[in-house]
């Protein structure tokens, strides 16, 4: 693993087989971690084992607990109700984080070719991202209605009334995504944006010298150097979607008959309607483990065999 | 190492109930002057619409049990409707919070399946006879009362009686008259009911009220089998079916949530309601104007039957042995006719007690008077919620045509078979 | 050395002049970028059309927080009169100060906090090579793919169990924890020019001065817009400070205002109270978002 490492792409060069100077730079590196490192046992390896502890098994309110073994597990796996859900958050994933990509992406670029009022609509663009979910989930809502403004708005060109809500699975979930996107693409456009700005200049002017147009430019230029920040972001929106709930469980419940029962909807209800804390512990292990697989594919896609 | 203290905290439990067990079966005796004392903690919530005027409410409220009972220490803290199971269950699990919770008869079972609930026989053993016998039955499990029922809030049907009397047409009573207003009232583009199909509404306020209308039952009565598959079930079913293809219900029924505002039934896009309590009329009203709404009785299909939720004051398993007579001294105080009334007068809700008048007077409270008479307060089932956690969906799977009622009544059954079983 | 067209690129940029000595923070005016003059109209007009989209519900919000309780308003008919009481009514709530105090403090030692050591941690997982460091920075990543309703009831055992209920340090300790400062911020930090850290080294400085004078401001952009982000997550959670403060004094704003919902509680109640909260979230945003500025990368490295 140090033999990857060592060729890390940003590693300051050094004279070979300094390994006094290697020792103190593992030593550096160790203690600007620290503080980090003992946050994170405590706050989050220590309750993750003991929600994996949890899943192995029946955890009563009372505090008494019976060790089931994998029981919650394999009750998972042959339960419905899970797969019914891994299929829907699937479905909403592969919506959502396509389109909160492009959303984001379109914006940042917009707002960084932006010589005046920068920051008017930086702030105008990113308003949602500062709504709480109740409130997205009130608005839009309304403008799904069946006598809402945008089923009136069809009307006037002879079509629907739609059922944004309560209709067709992926007309639901394409209606969730567009919410939670309105909510949230704000997050990734300001870190798309920060990305932009840390490109140095003279590239995107000898792109421009070179006679790039613009189109050309970004794919060339713009885009590998976002290609660090296209990363996290296509990580945590991959698992952001995912963990999709707010959004479900303002606006539809899970509705109709199971089409936006999400995994995490499925996690909240067994753990916090029926309090089986042991199954919802298993539900989150088992979407952990979904989730980990894919951003580890999402990385080699990326990088190849870099390290990211 | 995390499961070493899941493994303590096992053998800590152990200890705990066997200290619990002998503590139901011995309480302990009151100090040697018979002066009851202790810590008691209670979450309440916002019953009390006005946030200041609660918050005065349970302030004097303290003050007053404190004053007869001095050696206890009351704390009544005031907790929010919204996650509030999460908050619950985490407080319990983490053994931190409060003795006394108000919560419903449907939260009531499931807490006490996983070990979260005591029973409060002995809290109100000098009163029981005061109180409706539905309301003690609703939080009875085993024979055993968990929660003491404070207040009830009681549903009926409300009528926009300004749609009905445009159209020439009388306020539905039974569901034949619903059946019969549906096509009238749709040609107008306005549906003659709404419906809260949205899973996170309890089944008690939507579905239920219609399949007790019909005759039938969510589970046998002795409640070891599931009795909503039964030919009253698909009635109950096909009566809503048959309305949605009417247009009898807005076309998103299936998913609506209970919320007045924003809703068909306040923009004048449906005309009635069948289970409406006070504080929604009043919204509806402040829609669309004083006169164009009314409280009428619970509606009829084979029989008269709507919901009647009685508030439960739940003593939790965390409640020290020590304090156990304190908590004791809480519920049967907070329950009494003099406090009921009181609390009535300030929430707007029905006493629990025999002892107790209406809220109070003029034709609302009429209608909601008579809508307790054939008010249920919901089927007790360790698995209620699990049951209409897999319910609702195949009631809005018929409502959008997906499947036949009978059909998704008997899925729903298999599936709800099995909860039953697990349990 | 490296394979990635990463660097590459950037080194065909490679610094004509000297580098800059550590410590020396790039002026903003040489930084920022000045494409050719253009009409930018068709752009504007872009931009104010996604704008409508953005910022017309918002505005129902604030029709809808200033409506009279119990008169028509939106979505049916626009008021016919605005009033200030709802917001007054919630203003007057006996604990409103102590949840705002509450909420600023949860937030903004969360903010430091976060900042501070994620950027320490960036800093040694993205430049210092020392054993762990990929496993590291992984299971710190993949905390975040354990959805946090499942390690809720774990995590709140553990904090009550220390005596954590009520207090302030119960509230903020467990959040402190926060994986996607410490993965943004390396992203960033692994692009920083490998010339900056040669010539800190060249010219003797320490570890920890590299750090404070050439790291830290060369990523202020991320870190302003990551406190921006921190702020806001903990301005607006709910499931946390609601475990955790279970009695009035130790809540924060946003359950403070969840406790005043009744059950049939009105849109305009609701309005009132997310307008109460909304309006500290965008101040801190157009504080902060001043400092989201144009490359100082690309100025340090032309010095």
């Amino acid at each position: 693993m140090t033999a990857t490492t060592a060729r890390r792409t940003g590693a300051p060069r050094r004279p070979a087989g300094a390994r006094r100077a290697n020792r103190r730079e593992a030593v550096a590196g160790l203690l600007f971690i620290l503080p980090t490192l003992v946050i994170f046992a405590v706050f989050k390896f220590l309750p993750i084992g003991g929600a994996g502890a949890m899943s192995l098994t029946e955890y009563r309110l009372n505090g008494d607990v019976t060790f089931l073994g994998a029981e919650n597990y394999t009750r998972l796996f042959s339960d419905p109700h899970f797969w019914q859900s891994l299929g829907v958050t699937l479905g909403y994933v592969c919506i959502f984080v396509p389109l909160i990509i492009a959303v984001s992406l379109v914006g940042a670029l917009l707002l960084n070719k932006l010589v005046r009022y920068n920051g008017v609509f930086r702030a105008l663009l990113f308003v949602p991202y500062l709504s709480s979910f109740v409130l997205a989930g009130i608005i839009w809502t309304w403008i799904f209605a069946i006598d809402g403004p945008l089923n009136a708005a069809l009307e006037t060109v002879g079509l629907g009334p739609v059922l944004f809500l309560s209709g067709e699975q992926w007309l639901v979930l394409a209606s969730l995504a567009m919410v939670s996107v309105w909510k949230g693409f704000g997050y990734s456009m300001l870190i798309f944006l920060a990305g932009l700005k840390a490109q140095p200049a003279e590239v995107h002017e000898a792109a421009r010298i070179d006679g790039a147009n613009a189109w050309k430019g970004f794919w060339h230029v713009t885009f590998p150097l976002l290609k660090p920040v296209l990363f996290f972001v296509l990580v945590i929106e991959t698992i952001i979607g995912f963990q999709v709930f707010d959004t479900i469980y303002v606006m539809t419940a899970g509705g109709p008959a199971r089409a936006s029962y999400s995994l995490i909807y499925f996690l909240f209800d067994e753990g916090f309607k029926y309090f089986d804390f042991g199954y919802a512990a298993a539900i989150g292990i088992v979407l952990f483990v979904i989730v980990l697989v894919l951003s580890l594919v999402q990385r080699r896609f990326f990088e190849g065999k870099e390290e990211l | 190492m995390t499961r070493r203290h899941l493994r303590l905290a096992a053998v800590a439990a152990a200890g705990a109930l066997a200290l619990t067990a002998c503590a139901s079966n011995t309480p302990t005796a009151p100090a040697a002057d018979g002066e009851v004392t202790g810590e008691v903690t209670m979450w309440m919530y916002p019953v009390i619409k006005d946030e200041a005027a609660s918050k005065q409410y349970w302030a004097d409220t303290e003050t007053a049990f404190e004053e007869e009972y001095p050696g206890v220490d009351l704390t009544i803290e005031l907790q929010t409707f919204d996650k509030r199971d999460a908050q619950i269950s985490a407080a319990l699990a983490a053994n931190t919070g409060p003795d006394l919770v108000l919560i419903t008869p449907d939260q009531a079972a499931t807490y006490l399946t996983v070990g979260g609930l005591l029973p409060v026989d002995e809290a109100i053993a000098e009163d029981r006879d005061a109180f409706y016998e539905g309301t003690l039955s609703a939080a009875t499990f085993d024979d055993e009362l968990y929660g003491v029922p404070l207040f009830q809030n009681v549903f009926t049907t409300a009528y926009n009686t300004e749609i009905f009397e445009a159209a020439g047409l009388d306020l539905p009573k039974t569901w034949d008259d619903v059946l019969d207003a549906a096509p009238v009232l749709a040609k107008q583009g306005i549906a003659v009911m709404d419906y809260a199909g949205s899973t996170e509404q309890t089944l008690n306020l939507s579905f239920y009220p219609f399949l007790w209308q019909a005759g039938g039952r969510v589970f046998t009565e002795d409640g070891s089998d599931i009795a909503f598959d039964s030919k009253e079930g698909v009635e109950a079913l096909q009566f809503l079916v048959d309305l949605q293809e009417a247009g009898g219900l807005p076309a998103d029924a299936a998913t609506a949530g209970p919320a007045v505002e924003g809703a068909p039934i306040a923009s004048g896009k449906a005309a009635m309601r069948a289970t409406t309590f006070l504080p929604e009329v009043n919204q509806m009203r402040a829609a669309l104007g004083e006169d164009a709404f009314a409280l009428g009785e619970p509606l009829e299909g084979e029989m008269q039957a709507t919901y009647g939720n009685p508030g439960l004051l739940s003593l939790t398993s965390i409640n020290k042995k020590e304090n156990r007579e304190a908590a004791y001294a809480v519920l049967s105080f907070l329950t009494s006719a003099e406090q009921q009334s009181a609390l009535n007068a300030a929430a707007v809700n029905f006493p629990t007690r025999t002892d107790v008048g209406a809220p109070g007077e003029g034709p609302d409270f009429e209608a909601l008077g008579s809508a307790l008479e054939s008010a249920n307060p919901g089927e007790p089932s360790p698995v209620a919620r699990q049951v209409m956690g897999v319910l609702a969906p195949y009631i809005q799977a018929a409502l959008a045509g997906d499947l036949s009622p009978k059909e998704a009544l008997e899925k729903a059954a298999d599936e709800a078979r099995a909860e039953l079983d697990r349990a | 050395m490296s394979t990635t067209a990463l660097p590459q690129t950037r080194r065909a940029g490679e610094p004509t002049s000297g580098n800059p000595r550590p410590g020396q923070v790039p002026g903003r005016n040489g930084a920022r970028r000045r494409p050719a003059k253009r009409r930018q109209t068709g752009l504007l007009i872009l931009l104010i059309v996604v704008s409508l989209f953005t910022v017309a519900p918002l505005i129902a919000v604030v029709v809808l927080a200033l409506s009279p309780e119990n008169a028509p308003t939106l979505p049916y008919a626009i008021p016919t009169e605005l009033t200030l009481d709802n917001l007054i009514r919630i203003l007057n709530v006996g604990e409103f100060t102590t949840w705002l105090t509450n909420s600023f403090l949860y937030s903004v030692i969360s903010v430091v906090v976060i900042l501070f050591t994620a950027s320490m941690a960036a800093y040694a997982l993205a430049r210092k090579r020392f054993p762990g460091r990929n496993i590291i920075l992984w299971s710190i990543v993949a905390t975040l793919m354990v959805p946090m309703q499942a390690t809720l009831i774990p995590m709140f055992i553990m904090v009550a169990g220390w005596g954590g209920v009520n207090t302030l340090w119960g509230l903020i300790l467990p959040t402190l924890a926060n994986a996607q400062a410490v993965f943004l911020i390396r992203q960033f930090v692994r692009d920083l020019p490998d010339e900056l850290f040669d010539a800190a080294r060249i010219d003797g400085a320490g570890e920890w001065r590299t750090f404070v004078s050439i790291v830290l401001p060369l990523i202020k952009p991320v870190l302003a817009t990551l406190a921006i982000f921190v702020f806001l997550w903990h301005w607006n959670d709910l499931l946390w400070p609601l475990v955790v403060g279970q009695s009035d004094e130790a809540r924060t704003l946003t359950v403070g205002l969840a406790t005043l919902n009744t059950e049939t509680v009105s849109t305009a109640n609701i309005m009132s109270a997310a307008l109460i909260s909304f309006i500290p979230c965008l101040v801190i945003f157009l504080f902060l978002q001043r400092h989201i500025v144009a490359s100082i990368t690309s100025s340090g490295v032309k010095g």
